[in-house]
């Protein structure tokens, strides 16, 4: 063989080297290139215009500002109901594995499949869910969950944490499961209240698993965008408009390639940001 | 199709916007469905007469007028028959600025915020109405009546065929304000000019926009071809109900922009209408607003 043995691991490891240059690389920094060009310019001059652009015009403010709040309530609910489906999961309960598929279930659904599924049960016409409201008293009149500027952003936001929570539950979950059961018992044992065991047991043993969770739910929630372009396209006005639906209106329905570039490679830097703490955890643990 | 003395394209099928109505609902609300609305004035009365409780619960479950009002390319056939018969343009004629700051775009404007606030003739939820929705509301009986056209019996037969859309549903031209405008809708066939079988798609081309096939989409499709030798003879066209009023709105009919900032433009629009839908802003304000932004786009 004209390969050495020692260095065969380059032959293996190079398709998914090329792979990952020719899907992300090439791509990242043609975005970035692009950011710099302006459209009448081409890339005959490299400029900060697009960059410049995106400080003045107020959409993009009003869409940072929407994405944060969406990604901040989105994260923070998966992480609450995450935890508690995880914790009961996690406990002594009949027929166990087909609570965890049931729970599992929003999560398969693609999200914009779960987009089109919600804007029907929004409908104030012929919706389930004011229909419900209203058989139970709950409603006098049907709501406009979409077009009610005051609800549009919650009525995302709850479809999202439907859709959102069971990948925060399976990690939680995977580690729960990883804390032995003997700490519950010593800490039973010595009287401990179920608060105290959860404060000092379960949380710092579930502290990895919820860095992990957190990072990638954040990183995720960023990008979330059938799910809003399949219900409201960003309206009533920019209301629910993120920053995953301002690019792709940028580049694909406005053919503002440069700016749009501007726009992710920002919306790019946010996520290193963000996620830093992950990436930090990672590289202790080799 | 030529510009500047060279051929561009092949004309394919052409649709005008014309307004769709259920007649048995005219006939229940006490409206002579032969006698659709004339000027925009009538079109909002029998919309109110139209927007009604049907069972008798105190609720109104039953709407006069449904219409796009999403960030959607439909929205734009639907709300331009409007403007433009109120007088009103989007643009100048040089396509360089705004038109949206004179009184008839304002009064447009008004016009067709006012049918979902203040009258309250276009059902709830209007922000995030795409046109299969509101075909599907037709469809439904939720609505009486509709923008649409050579498209909209087929499709709203498809979601109901208990509605009968054939028999039950009638087309009129677009109300009037101080002239009858429309929108139409042009479809081409046009060849790439990288093309490495230039004479095979050429071929194709000659056959898909032959008379025979033009007339076959017609009659499976409902689609109204462009060439008068098909359109202007068959009489399976020109006997048609629906693509008889079509084709007579043709000399009224415009075509939106076609420069690249139109989509832009267009979404800058329906973002402020919007606004002033849900009540964020006044309709004076958000007409002015989407003049100004309007403007920047054109500007830079």
């Amino acid at each position: 063989m004209w390969i050495k043995d020692r260095h065969m691991w380059m032959v293996f490891v190079l398709p998914g080297v090329i792979l990952l240059i020719l899907v992300l690389g090439w791509p990242a920094i043609t975005s970035i290139l692009y950011s710099f060009e302006t459209e009448q310019a081409g890339d005959a001059a490299y400029t900060l215009a697009n960059y410049k652009s995106l400080l003045k015009d107020p959409f993009f403010s009003t869409t940072f500002w929407n994405t944060t709040v969406f990604v901040f309530f989105s994260v923070a609910l998966h992480m609450i109901l995450g935890l508690a489906v995880a914790m009961v999961l996690n406990s002594a309960l009949p027929a166990k594995p087909m609570f965890r598929v049931i729970a599992l279930l929003p999560w398969v659904v693609p999200d914009v499949v779960a987009g089109i599924i919600w804007k029907w049960m929004y409908d104030p016409i012929y919706g389930a869910l004011n229909d419900l409201l209203i058989k139970i008293g709950l409603l006098e009149n049907p709501i406009e969950w979409l077009s009610n500027p005051k609800l549009a952003m919650t009525s995302a936001i709850l479809v999202n944490l439907w859709r959102g929570f069971p990948f925060v539950m399976l990690i939680l979950l995977a580690g729960l499961q990883s804390i032995p059961r003997h700490l519950y018992e010593a800490a039973a044992i010595d009287g401990a209240p179920k608060l105290q065991q959860f404060i000092h047991i379960t949380l710092p043993g579930l502290k990895k698993m919820i860095v992990v969770a957190l990072a990638l739910d954040i990183v995720w929630e960023v990008r979330r965008f059938g799910l809003i372009q399949a219900m409201t396209q960003g309206g009533p006005g920019v209301l629910t408009e993120v920053l995953s639906t301002y690019t792709y209106k940028q580049y694909f329905k406005f053919f503002r390639f440069e700016y749009a570039s501007a726009i992710s490679v920002v919306m790019t830097i946010v996520l290193l940001l963000v996620s830093l703490p992950y990436i930090w955890m990672i590289s202790q643990e080799e | 199709m030529k510009h500047n003395g060279k051929i561009h394209a092949m004309p394919g099928d052409y649709m005008t916007m014309v307004l769709f109505y259920n007649t048995a609902m005219f006939e229940a609300a006490g409206l002579d469905p032969n006698k659709p609305p004339k000027t925009t004035d009538e079109f909002l009365a029998y919309a109110k007469k139209l927007t009604r409780d049907t069972n008798g619960d105190g609720k109104v479950d039953q709407w006069g007028f449904g219409t796009v009002g999403a960030k959607s390319p439909g929205f734009s056939m639907r709300f331009g028959p409007f403007l433009w018969s109120f007088g009103a343009d989007y643009l100048t004629p040089d396509m360089k600025r705004s038109a949206l700051d004179t009184p008839e775009a304002k009064e447009a404007f008004a016009f067709f915020v006012e049918l979902y606030t203040k009258h309250k003739v276009v059902p709830p939820g209007l922000t995030a109405m795409n046109p299969q929705e509101v075909r599907t509301q037709l469809a439904q009986k939720k609505v009486a009546m509709i923008m649409g056209s050579g498209w909209t019996p087929p499709i709203v037969n498809k979601i109901n065929p208990d509605l009968n859309a054939f028999e039950v549903l009638q087309c009129a031209p677009a109300p009037v304000k101080r002239k009858q405008a429309t929108a139409i809708w042009l479809s081409s066939w046009v060849m790439s000019p990288s093309t490495k079988h230039p004479n095979e798609a050429w071929q194709l081309m000659k056959f898909i926009t032959s008379k025979d096939i033009e007339l076959k989409w017609f009659v499976d499709n409902r689609v109204t071809s462009s060439r008068k030798d098909v359109s202007g003879v068959a009489p399976e066209i020109l006997n048609d109900k629906f693509a008889s009023v079509m084709a007579s709105q043709l000399p009224y009919g415009k075509v939106e922009p076609q420069i690249k900032q139109w989509p832009e433009i267009m979404d800058t629009f329906t973002t402020s209408l919007q606004e002033a839908i849900v009540g964020m802003k006044s309709p004076e304000k958000a007409l002015s607003e989407a003049h100004e932004r309007i403007n920047a786009i054109l500007a830079r």
